[in-house]
C-alpha cells in the first residue's frame, strides 16, 4: 500500500533512510527470533524432563501416602502432619535471555521433616514426607521452568508479530512508496523536459 | 506365667465370651475384601458392631467411617469400663487418647480442639481449659503429675517449637510408657503381670520398629537414645550397641527375627487369655482385638474407597497383621 506522503525527492532521501533501517531491525529481530527460539526448545526439552519427574514423584509420594493413610488412624496423622518440621525459604533471582528477564528460583530448606513421634507412626509415613520434600523442590524448579517457557513463548510471539509487521507491511509498503515517488519524480521530469521542448519549439517558431 | 482366677469378673468375662462372637475372622474379612464398593463393603461388617450401624453416605463416606469407628471404640471403651473392677488399669488403655491431645494443644494452638479425640480420660474441653490454665487439680490423679512433667519439659526445651516437634511426641510416648509401668508397678491386682508382659512387649516391638526407621532415616545414637521407649524387656543399651555396630541388613535381619519372636509372645499371650476363665485378661484381649478390627474395617474400606484391588488390599492386611 502506498504511504500518503509527497512525491518529493526529500521524502525519498527520508523514506529510503527508514527502509534501510526497517530492513536492518528486520535482521537483528529475525536474529533474536532465532534466538529465543533456540533458548526456548532447550527449555521445553527440560520442562518437559522436569514435568515427567514431578508427575512421577507426585505418584510415587501419593503411593507412600497412601499406604500411611490406610495403616495409620486419621487422628494420629493429622497430628502427626499438623506443623511441619521444616522452615523453607525461597529466594527469586533473575537471568537474562536476549531481552527477557526468567525467574530463578532457589530453596533453601532447614529442620527435619520428620517432624513426629515413632510409636504410632509408621516408615511409609516417613518415606511418603522425604518423597514429598523432594517433590517440593523439584516443584518448584518446574515452575522456574514453566513461567520461563511462558516468558519465552510471549516474547517469540512479540518478535515473530514485529518480524512478520516489518516483512510484511512496513517493507513492502516503502518499498512502493519509493517506486511511486521515484516514478513520480520521473514523470515530474518528462513533464518538464517535455515543456521545455515545447517552449523551445515555441521559441523558435517565432 | 501364672495365671490366677480373679472370681470378681465371673459376669464380665461371661459377657465378653458372648461377645466375642462378633469379631472378625478371616472369612468375614474376606468378604469385606471382596465386596464390590466401599458402601458394599461396610454392608458386610454388620455383626461385628456394638452399636446400631449407621449407612455411610455417598458423598462423605471417609467423615462417615471414622465417626462411626471412633463411636463404636467408645462403646467398646465404655464396656470394657463398666465390667472393670480395676479402673486404674482399665485407665492405663485410654491414655494414649489422652497423651494424643496433649500432643495436639502442645504442638499447635491450645484454642484449636482439630484433631483431637474425645475417647480418653478426660473430656478434650477440660484438658484444653487445664493446659491453658495450668491448672491439673481436676483432671484424674495418674494424669496429673504426668503433665505438669511434661509441661516443664517442654517449657525448658527451647528448641521444641523452632524445629524440634518430634521431641514433644518423644517426650510424651515416653511419659505415657513410663506412667503405665509405674502403675502396673504398686497395683497389687492379679492381672498386672499380664498387663505387664503385653505392654512390654509392645514396647519392644515398638523399640525395635523405630531402630530401623531411625537406620533407613541415617539418625545418630543420641537421637534414637532419646527416641526409644523405657519399660521393654531388651535393654535399651543393648539395642543401642546393636544399631551402632550393625549395617542396615544385618541390623534389619535381627529387628526382624526379634519382632517375629514378640509377636509370637504376644500372640500366645492373647490366646492364653482363652483359658482364663475369670479375670481382666479377656477383657483386655477383647479390647484390642476390637481396636485392631476396627482399624482393619477402616484401612479395608478406605482402600475401596481409593480403587485398590482387592489384592493388593490383602497386602496392606498383612502389614496389619505382621
Amino acid at each position: 500500500m502506498i504511504m500518503a506522503v509527497n512525491p518529493t525527492r526529500m521524502e525519498l532521501l527520508r523514506l529510503r533512510k527508514r527502509l534501510m533501517l526497517a530492513r536492518r531491525g528486520h535482521k537483528l529481530l529475525r536474529d533474536k527470533q532465532d534466538e529465543l527460539l533456540r533458548h526456548f526448545l532447550s527449555l521445553i526439552k527440560r520442562w518437559k524432563d522436569a514435568r515427567e519427574g514431578v508427575e512421577n514423584g507426585l505418584v510415587q509420594g501419593f503411593g507412600l501416602f497412601l499406604r500411611a493413610f490406610l495403616v495409620i488412624p486419621g487422628y494420629v496423622l493429622y497430628e502427626s502432619c499438623i506443623r511441619p518440621g521444616v522452615e523453607t525459604v525461597l529466594s527469586c533471582s533473575s537471568r537474562q535471555i536476549t531481552s527477557v528477564r526468567l525467574p530463578q528460583f532457589s530453596i533453601e530448606v532447614k529442620g527435619d521433616p520428620i517432624a513426629y513421634g515413632f510409636v504410632n507412626t509408621t516408615f511409609s509415613l516417613d518415606k511418603a514426607i522425604l518423597s514429598y520434600l523432594n517433590l517440593f523442590q523439584d516443584l518448584i524448579k518446574l515452575a522456574e521452568l514453566e513461567k520461563a517457557v511462558i516468558l519465552l513463548a510471549e516474547e517469540i510471539k512479540k518478535t515473530r508479530r514485529r518480524v512478520n509487521a516489518l516483512e510484511y507491511v512496513l517493507i513492502p509498503n516503502l518499498e512502493e512508496t519509493i517506486k511511486y515517488i521515484f516514478m513520480k519524480l520521473e514523470e515530474f521530469e518528462r513533464g518538464n523536459l517535455v515543456r521545455l521542448m515545447k517552449v523551445k519549439e515555441i521559441v523558435r517558431a517565432h | 506365667m501364672e495365671l490366677r482366677e480373679d472370681t470378681r469378673y465371673t459376669y464380665a468375662v461371661a459377657r465378653i465370651r458372648a461377645l466375642e462372637t462378633r469379631s472378625l475372622n478371616l472369612e468375614k474379612i474376606q468378604r469385606i475384601v471382596d465386596a464390590g464398593d466401599a458402601s458394599t463393603a461396610w454392608r458386610e461388617t454388620a455383626g461385628w458392631h456394638l452399636l446400631p450401624k449407621g449407612e455411610l453416605s455417598p458423598e462423605n463416606t471417609q467423615t462417615d467411617l471414622e465417626k462411626f469407628l471412633i463411636e463404636e471404640i467408645r462403646c467398646t471403651n465404655n464396656l470394657f469400663s463398666s465390667l472393670s473392677n480395676d479402673p486404674e488399669l482399665t485407665n492405663l488403655f485410654f491414655l494414649k487418647y489422652d497423651f494424643h491431645n496433649l500432643k495436639i494443644l502442645l504442638k499447635i494452638s491450645p484454642e484449636s480442639l482439630d484433631g483431637m479425640v474425645n475417647l480418653g480420660l478426660v473430656p478434650i474441653e477440660k484438658l484444653k481449659e487445664s493446659v491453658i490454665e495450668r491448672n491439673f487439680r481436676e483432671l484424674p490423679k495418674l494424669l496429673q503429675e504426668s503433665i505438669r512433667e511434661i509441661l516443664e519439659l517442654v517449657k525448658i526445651d527451647t528448641n521444641l517449637l523452632y524445629g524440634r516437634l518430634d521431641m514433644v511426641d518423644i517426650i510424651l510416648d515416653k511419659k505415657m510408657f513410663d506412667l503405665i509401668f509405674r502403675t502396673l508397678k504398686r497395683h497389687p491386682a492379679p492381672s498386672c503381670s499380664f498387663l505387664n508382659m503385653l505392654f512390654q512387649t509392645e514396647v519392644d516391638i515398638c523399640n525395635l520398629n523405630i531402630c530401623r526407621r531411625f537406620k533407613r532415616l541415617r539418625r545418630n545414637r543420641d537421637f534414637l537414645n532419646e527416641a526409644l521407649l523405657p519399660g521393654g524387656k531388651l535393654a535399651l543399651k543393648f539395642l543401642l550397641e546393636k544399631y551402632e555396630n550393625n549395617e542396615y541388613a544385618p541390623l534389619n535381619e535381627f529387628i526382624n527375627f526379634q519382632i517375629a519372636t514378640f509377636k509370637l509372645q504376644l500372640n500366645n499371650l492373647y490366646e492364653s487369655t482363652i483359658y482364663t476363665a475369670f479375670g481382666l485378661e479377656p477383657l483386655v484381649a477383647f479390647l484390642k482385638k476390637r481396636e485392631k478390627d476396627a482399624k482393619m474395617i477402616r484401612m479395608i474400606i478406605l482402600a475401596k474407597l481409593q480403587g485398590l484391588a482387592p489384592k493388593a488390599i490383602w497386602g496392606e492386611i498383612n502389614t496389619i497383621n505382621e
